[in-house]
């Protein structure tokens, strides 16, 4: 049988059908992953034996009649979520070795479902970055050419997604960490609303806009995922009360008379020739399909990246002081225990100093700066100000429309190296995706094209917890056209 | 805008990272560039807002039971054995008092 490629929803097919069993699915991936991580690196942790077991499980309920979407489904995590018993290390030396005491509520929901976790997939240490460069440990090709990045900071996932490694993974998007490297790897990948997912067992970055959220073959599979990992969560009280829709529900139904507003600035905005063109073209589909197309402004979208560079650096140094190396992670042999030393401060400093990768200290420092005595109202409460006004530019914008279209990212996928020592160039990357971040809107990036080559994604956003119009009409383009089911040649 | 090195000093002080001259060096140029960037803020008109920086809309406080919860024994072991050394189910650390 040829699985290659295959969606959630046909393995699922195979699988109540009893023409495959989980055990054999799982093993179909373990294989692939056995065979070909070596050369993109998508893995830092792969679980082999408790994947097999947890297969058998899934085997046993489907046998018992059990119905579920994900019952057997093997998936990817991003190593930033934890997993009872097993390494979480966050890309980072200071978590190399931590070993996660209880799973995150994501991973428990999962196991409910009866999904197959795989393995752990590498990420930009802490999720600081757009291209999975910042690992500690090592950097994550790009399956449709090895030279370049898969993008950020969910590039394990994205990229283990689009080599076929899993059938679906998970990661997490603080300013566009989900969408910009689905973009660059040809997949899909949904940010959910802010609250939409419990974070509990998520590392915290930036806590005002961390969320997680599914990379898939096809938006239909990011319908079935979201059900799955979505709903209230008595332990991350950010989360949402709001039902959780049956996003499968009417995600067929036509888009004809869905208001779609386009940003005419993004697109005059340095775009990579193959990139603009391919979302003008886009923009056709969904007049064919009957959207009616309405030119909206988002002048405020421009200062995201300084608002995000402000807000993200201020919250992530406060949720990063935590890591110290006393209880657990990154510790150096002082003194024995018990004695006394000079200084606490120099314990934590040379912890951390020595733990931290560039990118994670640069932030912490940022943060530390913009927050300190005599600053603090130049930088983090203006930003909270203009935070605001974009929010409201994209309120009102709602008014108008039903949702908005945009490039994911002004241009593909670029190669290892390029940037690394330009922090700002890379904070760039970000321009079209961390807006949506900061409002708290659900967005996702689905494939709209090749550049030279290479895929590039087209953002839809979406007015809070409106994810099923998101669902709906990236469901009727992707019946439109196919550039969803190209994979890379490996 | 330029911060010194004694600037970068102070805030890797501030925020408890022990850094070397090379990245002393890189973090003054690199920090100053980024600023230099966000500064772009200061043009953004934004007199029309009241804001305490408080996300009022969207988030509310929700209170829940200041109590504590048995967790789970196999998960506090699993947190238990990272450490160095314990004693009685307790971290022992270096005495800093």
């Amino acid at each position: 049988m040829d699985l290659n490629n295959t969606t959630i929803k046909e393995a699922r097919k195979l699988l109540d059908d009893k023409k495959l069993t989980s055990l054999e699915l799982t093993n179909f991936f373990l294989k692939r992953i056995s065979d070909l991580d070596e050369t993109f690196k998508t893995c830092i942790s792969v679980f082999s034996d408790s994947a097999r077991e947890d297969a058998k499980e899934a085997d046993k309920r489907i046998a018992q009649g059990e119905k579920g979407d994900l019952l057997g489904i093997p998936y990817l995590v991003k190593d930033i979520i934890l997993t009872k018993g097993k390494k979480t290390t966050a890309a980072s030396k200071m978590l190399e070795n931590y070993v996660a005491p209880y799973n995150a509520t994501v991973i428990k929901k999962l196991n409910q479902a009866g999904a197959i976790l795989l393995g752990k997939t590498n990420l930009d240490e802490f999720a600081h970055g757009a291209s999975t460069e910042n690992s500690a440990f090592f950097v994550t090709k790009n399956p449709w050419d090895t030279t370049r990045v898969p993008g950020g900071s969910s590039g394990g996932s994205s990229a283990a997604v689009a080599a076929d490694l899993c059938m679906f993974a998970l990661g997490s998007d603080t300013g566009g960490s989900i969408r910009q490297p689905a973009s660059f790897c040809g997949v899909t990948g949904l940010k959910p609303s802010y609250g939409r997912v419990s974070r509990f067992g998520l590392m915290a970055m930036t806590s005002s806009t961390d969320v997680i959220g599914p990379l898939t073959k096809n938006i239909e599979d990011a319908a079935i995922v979201l059900k799955v990992i979505a709903g209230e969560d008595k332990f991350d009280l950010t989360s949402s009360q709001n039902i959780v829709e049956d996003y499968l529900k009417n995600i067929e139904k036509p888009i004809k008379g869905l208001k779609i507003g386009i940003v005419k600035e993004f697109l005059e905005a340095g775009l990579e020739e193959g990139v603009s063109s391919g979302v003008l073209e886009a923009v056709e589909v969904f007049k064919k399909l009957g959207a009616e197309i309405i030119d909206i402004s988002l002048p405020y979208n421009k200062y995201s990246i300084p608002v995000y560079y402000i807000i993200t650096p201020s919250e992530l140094s406060a949720n990063l002081a935590r890591l110290d190396g006393i209880r657990y992670g990154y510790s150096l042999k002082f003194n024995p225990k018990g004695q006394s030393v000079e200084n606490i401060n120099e314990i934590y400093s040379k912890n951390r100093g020595e733990s931290f990768g560039p990118e994670a200290k640069r932030r912490i420092m940022l943060g530390t700066y913009v927050l300190s005595a005599g600053y603090y109202d130049a930088y983090y409460k203006k930003a909270m100000a203009v935070k605001e006004k974009i929010k409201q530019e994209f309120k009102n914008v709602f008014n108008q429309v039903d949702l908005i279209i945009t490039p994911t990212s002004p241009h593909t996928a670029f190669k290892i190296g390029q940037q690394v020592n330009d922090p700002l160039k890379m904070y760039l990357e970000d321009i079209f995706v961390t807006g949506p971040s900061l409002a708290g809107l659900p967005a996702v990036s689905i494939p709209a094209g090749f550049s030279k080559g290479l895929p590039f994604g087209l953002q839809i956003i979406a007015n809070k917890f409106e994810e099923n119009k998101i669902f709906q009409a990236g469901f009727n383009y992707q019946k439109e056209t196919d550039w969803h089911k190209k994979f890379p040649n490996i | 805008m330029s911060l010194t090195k004694e600037e970068i000093k102070k805030i890797a002080e501030l925020a408890r990272l022990e850094l070397n001259d090379v990245e002393i060096s890189k973090y003054q140029e690199q920090l100053g560039s980024v600023l230099d960037y966000i500064d772009m803020l200061k043009e953004a008109e934004c007199s029309d807002l009241d804001i305490l920086g408080l996300d009022l809309e969207d988030n509310y406080n929700r209170t829940r039971e200041d109590c504590s919860e048995n967790w789970p024994e196999d998960e506090v072991e699993i947190a238990l054995d990272q450490v160095d050394e314990k004693e009685d189910d307790q971290i022992k650390v270096n005495r800093v008092m």
